[in-house]
């Protein structure tokens, strides 16, 4: 080839890498764990909880030091209070936070006194005038009297003694129980207004992100945040405990980085090595680079479809561009070793390339139809890249090729004498891989899709252990269900939140709800109506039997005045807006949302809708009562832990399945159109069905689950098995077998290298990356050099 | 008539350079009194790791036709247990060990509570520690704290907003041998009052447990 075509092609091939690098330039890349999340369904679920505050939230507990307990009791409480303070001020004023809470407003108190006070009527449902009834009846009426006698003159009385003048029935005692209502599952006493543990060494603070905390790169700067807050503001002998997604995000995206700074460096050592060794010749590593100039313009057309890039899809689509180092790697060594001129050689090549990537190509294009974001940009990527890193390889390589080196090394010699003519072959290879296929065969039905994310969750210890001081200090928090209602108005979403919490009321106890302490208008002048009629009836002779009891007891005529004076007021409806809007917003916050704008006309997203939540522990109800409820109350929608997780498992079980049978269809189709035989086809896939059996009998040996991360990599590996089956094939075919074997060889090895190291990672996704790999391409390329062969019989036709 | 009013000025005078000078003075000649009052109080009190009591309740109360009596026994376990029991006219308990308390009222059901989460309660003992843990002079963030003028006795005047608006003044009088509370009273900021008379101490008595645990004294 003279200098000029080298010239215009390598000119060619950075120009389309420039222009691509040009497109990509402002690439705006997701580092969110998200993205491996299906969407439709299961994202607008995730809409609803991300918008209740609960992926982005973070609670902080502030604890007395690790000390004994007498060390505790003898710190004062005074400087947990003031940490939980200050810790608390600095959250509020940081733009990373919105929402904190760590003290109800001092006029909390006052404001639930005076203002539902006076609106009591309206917060009283037909179970309180049931209870109020049976106060009411017998000799309950002097009881209630002899013990407001008793407790005005014990020591408590002298703090009490306007309360029970104002409420000597404990009216009020009902609605406040409702408080408990609001608090679910956490055992929290409040004490001053701050949210305490019962054993008063903890405090509790919660906020949430404005960032996202599923985001490693936001989360990082989140935590410094953090870091910067507990350092200024926690006094000595007080500490703080996080617990939330947020460790979570960090501990896995520190996980990733420390893997790969210890393995990568080890994995390029290895390639640089066996490239040098198995080219022996300074220019391969030029030959492996090719492929991955197509990176640049591979994101460059994702971009054209996608405003933003999950890092995950990116990540992997390079990954998988090194499918097509192999056909550098097929090029290179056929030019350079085979024996015939380089424009039969090239022809040679052309028909096994071009097969290769075809039949890679079709498994990247059924990928485009996945339900899960990250994977179709993965594919678009992947289709992009091996596209042209295929062209690339096609136009430069040859460029590479100065001289024919024909002299075989030892290695090389070794391969095609094992691959072609060792007795081995028929006697141990055939049985050997006859009995993986069958275990395989038995292994795969044995195995379970575990569609749960939380696998790819690193495993900490310290977080397990934070986690666990945290709920010994605030209760166990189990599993819970969430119940949605939306409105255009407040009083639209409160009217649904009240059907729900009466279907419930009925059933469980327990559930964290507003619905008691907030009910909805209609609720509100209903309870007043029963609550007018339930006085009509009683008002006269109630009047005359407690005035006599009291004056009988030793009380002064006047002395329940407020009392009386507040039983003949008109009872009113409270405006919920006025009551979101109080002190008592914090109390709300974490079950309500309101639009954050004014809302101007009619909702067109989600997000100008009222949401409020009800919270079930899902211990205490069925599957069947939720479903129910969301069937039956329109515009309510049921979100349960163990349902979401199952419900993404299947979607991610179901696409999985669909996708490879489409996948491993196509292919199937694609090489019978093409080998037209059945035995040929056989030796073409049997590194495939080697590929397959180790993995599952590998995951049988150990795990016995087929997660996400095995599938995808399970899609490389089986794409790279296929090639290495067409190449061997068509190599015998064609009479360029010797070189093949050693080219085979070459790529299976690098990928092993490559990937294989990743088998040592600590993350849990790395590892099953690194183990399938090993697993796979371990079995694919033996069976490619001594089974494909056998099966493929007739060596004369392979050039020997 | 000049030197009349003259005269009068250069007493006013003389009567405010007097205030001047003397009046610091004379503040901290009580501030002095008062301290060496509380120690001698506080030095009896080390003594004392538990008490028991009668005492005579008198409420005089707006709401009340006339004032009640109510008649009963105090048992303390310094530096955290206490029974409160009234016995007549009407029988009552109000027990508290550490922080857990309990309170029965006639036959209703016992009511168990926490100080640390009830700020009625927390107030209440407060109140009670006040009044009788002796160690007054560890009040004094809590309290104005001055000394009757017959030396008999101490004034409490609350100085947080919440206790003020409830209690305006604490007079606690002492038994000149034991200096144990002999009469307390407690001035509401309402008007209100309520007078306690305690007798018959027995200092250091060896009390059993189950008296802080439960209403039932058995």
């Amino acid at each position: 080839m003279n200098t000029k075509a080298v010239l215009i092609r390598w000119s060619l091939v950075l120009i389309v890498t420039m222009v691509g690098a040009f497109l990509a330039r402002d690439v705006d890349l997701r580092e969110d764990a998200l993205d491996l999340l299906p969407s439709g369904a299961v994202e607008q679920d995730f809409t609803l909880l991300a918008r209740l505050g609960l992926v982005n939230r973070i609670f902080i507990s502030i604890d007395k030091a690790a000390m004994g307990e007498k060390q505790k009791q003898k710190l004062p409480d005074k400087e947990l209070l003031s940490s939980a303070e200050s810790v608390g001020k600095a959250f509020s004023a940081s733009p990373f936070f919105k929402q904190v809470f760590y003290r109800l407003p001092e006029e909390t108190n006052r404001f639930l006194y005076d203002q539902l006070w006076h609106h009591l009527p309206a917060f009283l449902g037909p179970a309180d005038l049931r209870e109020i009834e049976g106060l009411l009846a017998g000799d309950g009426l002097n009881k209630a009297l002899i013990d407001n006698f008793v407790l005005l003159n014990s020591v408590p009385g002298i703090a009490l003694k306007e309360q029970i003048r104002r409420d000597p029935l404990g009216f009020f005692n009902l609605v406040m129980k409702r408080l408990e209502n609001l608090r679910g599952e956490i055992a929290v006493e409040v004490r001053d207004g701050y949210f305490l543990s019962k054993n008063g060494n903890s405090c509790l603070l919660w906020a949430e992100s404005t960032v996202s905390l599923t985001d490693s790169q936001t989360a990082e700067k989140v935590q410094q945040e953090i870091d910067r807050i507990l350092d200024e503001n926690l006094t000595p002998g007080i500490e703080a405990r996080i617990i939330g997604s947020l460790p979570h995000t960090l501990a896995n995206a520190r996980t990733v980085r420390s893997d790969l700074q210890r393995l990568l460096p080890l994995a390029l050592a290895g390639l640089v090595i066996l490239f040098l060794v198995a080219f022996r010749d300074l220019r391969a590593l030029l030959v492996v680079m090719v492929p991955f100039l197509a990176a640049p313009a591979a994101l460059g057309v994702v971009m054209l479809f996608h405003d933003t890039v999950s890092a995950i899809a990116l990540g992997f689509g390079i990954v998988l561009l090194g499918i097509s180092v192999d056909f550098a790697i097929h090029l290179f060594m056929g030019l350079s070793r085979g024996e015939d001129s380089r424009d039969n050689l090239l022809r040679k090549l052309q028909r096994p390339i071009l097969l290769a990537t075809a039949s890679t190509l079709s498994v990247f294009m059924v990928l485009l139809f996945s339900q899960v974001p990250s994977h179709r940009q993965m594919a678009l990527l992947a289709i992009a890249g091996i596209s042209l890193a295929s062209a690339f390889a096609w136009f430069l390589i040859p460029t590479l090729v100065k001289n024919k080196n024909r002299s075989n090394n030892s290695a090389h010699i070794l391969l095609s004498r094992l691959s072609f003519s060792s007795p081995l072959r028929n006697f141990v290879a055939i049985p050997l891989w006859l009995l993986l296929v069958v275990s395989g065969l038995f292994a795969w039905p044995q195995l379970r899709y575990n569609g749960d994310l939380k696998t790819f969750d690193v495993s900490d210890p310290r977080i397990a252990s934070q986690e666990k001081k945290f709920y010994e200090s605030w209760g166990r928090k189990g599993e819970q269900s969430f119940i949605f209602s939306t409105g255009k108005s407040l009083s639209e979403a409160l009217e649904k939140n009240d059907y729900i919490n009466e279907a419930l009321q009925a059933r469980i106890s327990g559930y964290q709800t507003i619905a008691f302490l907030l009910p909805s208008p209609v609720t509100q002048l209903r309870n007043i109506a029963n609550w007018k009629a339930f006085w009509k009836m009683r008002h006269t002779s109630f009047m005359h039997d407690f005035q006599n009891g009291a004056i009988e007891l030793g009380f002064s005529s006047i002395a329940f005045k407020p009392f009386f004076d507040w039983l003949a007021f008109e009872p009113e409806p409270i405006s919920p807006e006025n009551f979101v809007n109080s002190p008592l917003a914090p109390i709300f916050a974490t079950l309500l949302r309101v639009p954050e704008h004014d809302v101007t006309g009619e909702p067109t997203k989600d997000e100008d809708l009222y949401l409020v939540a009800t919270v079930v522990p899902e211990s205490q109800v069925s599957e069947e009562i939720l479903s129910a409820i969301e069937e039956k109350i329109p515009g309510v929608k049921v979100l349960s832990n163990a349902s979401w997780r199952e419900r993404v498992e299947n979607l991610l079980r179901k696409d999985i399945i669909r996708l490879s049978g489409a996948a491993a269809l196509l292919v199937f189709c694609m090489i019978i159109c093409f080998f037209r035989s059945g035995r040929v086809v056989l030796a073409v896939l049997a590194p495939v069905l080697s590929a397959l059996s180790a993995m599952a009998v590998f995951d049988l040996l150990t795990t016995r689950d087929l997660n996400l991360m095995h599938v995808l990599m399970g899609i490389m590996v089986i794409g790279l098995s296929v090639d290495y089956g067409i190449f061997m094939v068509c190599a015998m075919q064609e009479g360029i077998s010797k070189t093949t074997v050693l080219a085979v060889s070459t790529c299976a090895a690098s990928t092993l290298v490559g990937f294989g190291v990743l088998a040592f990672a600590v993350h849990p996704v790395l590892q099953s990356l690194g183990v399938t790999v090993l697993a796979g391409i371990g079995a694919a390329w033996p069976t490619a050099l001594l089974v494909t062969p056998v099966l493929l019989g007739n060596p004369e036709r392979a050039g020997e | 008539m000049w030197c009349s009013v003259q005269a009068g000025r250069q007493l006013m005078a003389l009567f405010f350079f007097i205030i001047f000078i003397f009046f610091p003075f004379a503040d901290s000649c009580r501030a002095d009194e008062l301290a060496a009052f509380l120690k001698k109080v506080e030095e009896k009190a080390v003594t004392v790791t538990s008490f028991s009591c009668a005492f005579k309740q008198e409420r005089h109360l707006s709401i009340f036709s006339k004032p009640v009596l109510f008649y009963g026994n105090l048992t303390i376990v310094r530096p955290d247990r206490l029974r409160w029991e009234f016995n007549k006219p009407l029988g009552s308990v109000l027990v508290l060990d550490g922080s857990q308390g309990l309170r029965c009222s006639g036959n209703s059901k016992p009511q168990k509570f926490d100080i640390t989460g009830n700020p009625v309660m927390r107030i209440v003992f407060r109140q009670l520690w006040a009044w009788m843990n002796g160690e007054y002079s560890r009040m004094r963030e809590a309290y104005d704290i001055s000394l009757l003028s017959d030396k008999t006795g101490i004034v409490l005047h609350p100085l947080e907003k919440a206790m003020a608006s409830v209690v305006s003044t604490i007079i606690i009088l002492f038994d000149s041998t034991t200096l144990q509370p002999v009469n307390v009273e407690i001035h509401e900021s309402s008007g209100d009052k309520t007078l306690l008379q305690f007798s018959d101490y027995i200092l250091n008595p060896s009390v059993n447990r189950a008296l802080f645990t439960q209403c039932s004294s058995q």
